[in-house]
């Protein structure tokens, strides 16, 4: 029973050791917490211990919002603008016209996928492991 | 819109006007306007901020070096985590396009001052100088294997074509969605601003709402002016990225 207690102590030690630094500098826990049996108290240390997700700044997703819109809207703008030089160029305004609007939403739609993966890896980042 | 003077007279768009500084006739290419004479005083700020700021260069950090190191390890922290250890190299171009548009936006925060990033011929040139030079510099690095970035080795090979054409155009949507946001969001709050103080100037007494809306609006534009200048920046970072790394 102590040796199982001793054993989970030090796994727990371990965890604390392992998680990431803001939550390592919490305060101890107080006395009025130190009741109840060694169990009960690692499972509330673990629980404590537990990183949590910090929610982004409210600014941070309007800003994210706002990149995808504008990227949609400048890939359509661009395509458009590619396919118009090129027709005119070469022949076959309206086939190319329209061949390199769809391209250029396509691409608008890439990068938004892009941003979005992006912001999630940073998301996970922060919520350190 | 209406008669001078007389009911409601909105124009948001005046304050954008470029007009010769020292009132030629004609706009040419070289003349000094009120663009040069913003841009040469966000110049000015700049340095006014990192030499003043570590002028005494203390053991001790005071007020304004303490600033000033804040500002400077928040980027290079920006440059680290988003385009690696060796983007370090291109640190000082980065800090120095953060503290341009910083300031400008800043600057262009009061009243009666021109905003010169809220002209897309400048946010433009920003955006076209780290295009061309991040382009150059991953051709420069890995010759032609930066084509590399265009082609998906993860999706299956027939598909693979259509996807560079997608890509290719993306990075090409990359410099205008870049300049636009910019911008965009400085003239759209700035414009908003004028707005509302058309209908302060209608409303006599009343004109208290408007007031307060502006005051609301222009605590808005001050986190939008930072953190545009942070967007640019962190995006900067992230094709710096990409050209120095082209293999997904």
């Amino acid at each position: 029973m102590t040796r199982e207690v001793l054993t989970e102590v030090g796994s727990l030690s371990i965890h604390r050791a392992s998680v990431c630094l803001e939550t390592e500098l919490m305060p101890h826990p107080k006395k009025s917490e130190m009741s109840g049996t060694i169990q009960s108290r690692i499972a509330t240390a673990k629980e404590e211990l537990r990183p949590q997700a910090i929610a982004p700044h409210p600014a941070e997703g309007a800003q994210l919002a706002w990149r995808m819109a504008i990227d949609l809207v400048a890939g359509i703008g661009v395509g458009a603008a590619i396919g118009y030089g090129l027709g005119s160029l070469i022949g076959y305004l309206p086939i190319l016209l329209a061949a390199f609007t769809l391209l250029g939403f396509a691409a608008g739609v890439n990068l938004m996928m892009r941003s979005a993966r992006e912001f999630r890896r940073q998301q996970e980042e922060r919520s350190c492991n | 819109m209406a008669a001078e003077g007389q009911g409601l007279v909105v124009k948001p768009m005046d304050q954008f006007v470029i007009s010769p500084l020292f009132g030629e006739a004609q706009l040419l290419w070289y003349t000094p306007s009120n663009v040069t004479l913003w841009m040469f005083l966000t110049v000015i700020a700049v340095a006014a901020f990192f030499l003043l700021g570590t002028m005494r260069r203390a053991e001790v950090p005071g007020r304004g070096q303490m600033f000033v190191e804040l500002v400077y390890g928040f980027v290079r922290n920006m440059v680290e985590t988003v385009a690696g250890r060796d983007a370090l190299k291109f640190f000082p171009i980065i800090l120095t396009i953060f503290m341009f548009i910083l300031l400008s936006n800043l600057l262009g925060l009061i009243p009666m001052s021109f905003t010169t990033t809220s002209h897309i011929a400048v946010t433009a040139t920003l955006a076209l100088t780290v295009f061309v030079s991040v382009t150059l510099l991953g051709f420069y690095k890995h010759r032609l294997g930066f084509l590399k970035l265009f082609w998906i080795s993860a999706a299956p090979l027939p598909l693979r074509p259509v996807l560079a054409v997608i890509e290719v155009m993306s990075y090409f949507v990359r410099p205008v969605s870049h300049s636009i946001r910019l911008a965009g969001n400085m003239m759209a709050g700035h414009a908003m601003i004028k707005v509302f103080a058309a209908f302060a100037g209608i409303l006599g007494f009343g004109a208290f709402v408007p007031i307060v809306a502006i005051s609301a609006i222009y605590a808005l534009e001050l986190l939008v002016a930072i953190i545009q200048a942070y967007v640019f920046t962190i995006l900067t970072c992230v094709y710096l990225r990409d050209a120095l790394h082209p293999s997904h």
